[in-house]
């Protein structure tokens, strides 16, 4: 929503965007209210409706795939055993992919408490003189793409989207990956429209800092 | 508009969306290219939402939902207690404030002053004697004096459960306290509450110092051994630490466990350590250099390891890129995630041989 629209044609606009919200939880609605009495074949439809935009919101927050299926995993068994708590308030989308976010931020936080312990040192040995030289510890920021689709901006867009703080990444991935509005920010990161656009201002920033002098 | 003005309205709209910025950008080609490289990051990062998720998402995914509803766990834990043990619980609650108040109304009655301090200093004593001591030695206190007063070189012999339970009795029927009593009773564990106990002054040698050091020393000693022994349990007990715990006690010890094949293994005498967060067991693997000298070790899920007796090939190439050769490289799907698995830790260029550290 644009803050200079005049106050009748917001709500207008509100209106439009409530009826196009419940148009598309429509689709989800009906799939949720069947996998909560225990239809498990509902509960795989929304799996196989979901399952790419969380995955790849899992993947570019953490980093790696493995992780990322993890997270994905974990992520469809919360909704699952919390189907019973989801009042509607929001849109399913909305609601999964706020528990989505949160998961990844778990295991966020898990990653770098692991990495300040420095716990995995690769350890390896002289052959000649049988000493242990220590290699350098993983960098926790990913790597190239696991299936290298080879362009140059996917990979400077890889190293720029790690090297942001979490805060500017899951934003800048719900927006314009993702495609989620304002409202739905607002509602999936629970603050207020403000802190929505200043925050994304400031991921954009960020992130066009970091791809300047190597993108383009 | 300045460039400034215009970036900053990039920054917040993602696009130049107002007429002053659209005709900024006719006229700087600075900012027609950073407008247009915006662009395109925008469409690579849509482009990054479509990747395809690997094909055993979702088949581990709804496995690990049907055996979740299956579970007895589905129901809230408060739902799977029964009603009798909610009772039990309610009831000894009850009865623990009960005790509670009544010891405190007890206290509060028999509390006189200077007697205060010497109930205080003596009562955690016992307790805390009674848990350390051994049973001979509880015997030989209890044939050794029922009574107040005490040996000169031991200390009395007054059971500290016994000493306990007359605790309050001794307190209120006690006598005020000579300074006799109070003297001996301060560096004293149960002798001095012996002493008040029986509600009898005690004599001045109620304990010798030098029992006393003996019974110290000996109880730390004790206490050292206990330790020794947990701590050795605590070590060896596997699937009770994380692998971050087990690295740590690592390098605390500074001599970890060594393998058959002489590598170190980080962090445990055994190499197949539960970590509980992940609730999947990691091993120890070895990656050798086959076109040059060198090792590495590190951690591997046992879905990924190779399996007893089995070498998985590896090119690591110049980017990064590591591709898992040989039978393993069939099984495209598990090689695509161990391949993903191995370019995370950046393993120097070459060609590897993976097998496991302790085979």
């Amino acid at each position: 929503m644009d803050d200079t629209l005049t106050y009748p044609s917001r709500m207008l606009l509100w209106a439009v965007i409530a009826r196009r919200a419940t148009a598309v939880t429509d689709q989800d609605a009906a799939a949720v209210a069947r996998a909560r009495d225990g239809d498990e074949a509902a509960f795989e439809a929304l799996v196989s409706r979901h399952e790419r935009e969380v995955f790849n919101l899992a993947w570019r927050m953490l980093g790696n795939r493995e992780d990322a299926l993890d997270a994905a995993q974990e992520t469809f068994l919360r909704v699952f055993r919390s189907l019973a708590s989801f009042r509607g308030d929001a849109t399913f989308r909305t609601w999964l992919t706020g528990i989505a976010i949160n998961v990844c931020r778990n295991r966020l936080v898990s990653v770098e408490v692991r990495a300040r312990r420095a716990a995995v040192p690769l350890v390896s040995e002289d052959a000649a003189t049988g000493e242990a030289v220590e290699l350098p510890l993983p960098d926790p920021a990913p790597g190239p793409d696991a299936t290298a689709r080879g362009t140059e901006l996917r990979r400077a867009l890889e190293r720029a989207l790690a090297a942001l703080s979490p805060e500017h990444r899951e934003i800048l991935l719900l927006h314009e990956m993702q495609g989620l509005s304002y409202d739905e920010l607002t509602a999936t990161l629970g603050c207020r429209l403000g802190t929505v656009k200043s925050r994304l201002a400031r991921a954009r920033e960020a992130l066009r800092g970091l791809l300047e002098g190597v993108w383009p | 508009m300045r460039c400034e003005e215009f970036l900053r309205e990039l920054d917040e709209s993602g696009r130049a969306a107002s007429p002053e910025a659209r005709a900024h950008v006719q006229g700087c080609p600075s900012c027609a290219r950073a407008a247009e490289s915006w662009q395109a990051v925008r469409s690579e990062l849509q482009a990054m939402g479509e990747e395809a998720p690997p094909p055993f998402l979702h088949a581990r995914v709804m496995a690990h939902v049907r055996a979740d509803a299956k579970s007895p766990q589905r129901e809230a834990w408060w739902a799977r207690v029964p009603r009798w043990a909610w009772a039990g619980q309610a009831l000894a609650v009850l009865l623990g404030v009960t005790l509670a108040g009544w010891g405190l109304w007890q206290g509060r009655m028999s509390r006189q002053p200077g007697e205060a301090l010497v109930a205080v200093k003596a009562a955690p004593q016992v307790s805390h004697d009674f848990e350390k001591r051994s049973l001979g030695e509880e015997q030989r206190r209890e044939r050794a004096m029922p009574g107040a007063e005490a040996p000169v070189n031991e200390a009395p012999a007054v059971p500290p459960r016994a000493a306990s339970r007359q605790s309050p009795k001794g307190l209120r029927g006690a006598p005020p306290p000579t300074a006799a009593v109070v003297a001996a009773a301060e560096p004293v564990a149960d002798g001095g509450a012996a002493g008040v106990m029986g509600g009898v002054p005690a004599p001045a040698s109620v304990a010798p110092v030098e029992a006393d050091a003996e019974r110290a020393r000996a109880e730390g000693e004790q206490a050292a051994k206990d330790e020794r022994i947990y701590a050795e349990e605590l070590r060896v007990t596997a699937g009770s630490q994380t692998v971050e715990a087990s690295r740590d006690q690592a390098a605390a010890t500074g001599a970890p466990a060594s393998s058959d094949t002489g590598m170190p293994v980080l962090g445990a005498a055994k190499s197949k350590i539960c970590d509980i967060k992940r609730e999947r067991p990691v091993l120890a693997c070895v990656a050798t250099r086959l076109d040059a000298p060198g090792r590495v070790a590190f951690w591997l899920t046992d879905d990924l390891a190779p399996g007893p007796g089995e070498a998985i090939v590896l090119d690591v190439a110049h980017d990064g890129a590591v591709t898992v050769a040989g039978d393993r490289g069939r099984d495209k799907a598990r090689a695509d995630v161990l391949a993903a698995r191995l370019r995370d830790m950046r393993l120097p260029p070459g060609r590897y041989r993976l097998t496991r550290a302790d085979p």
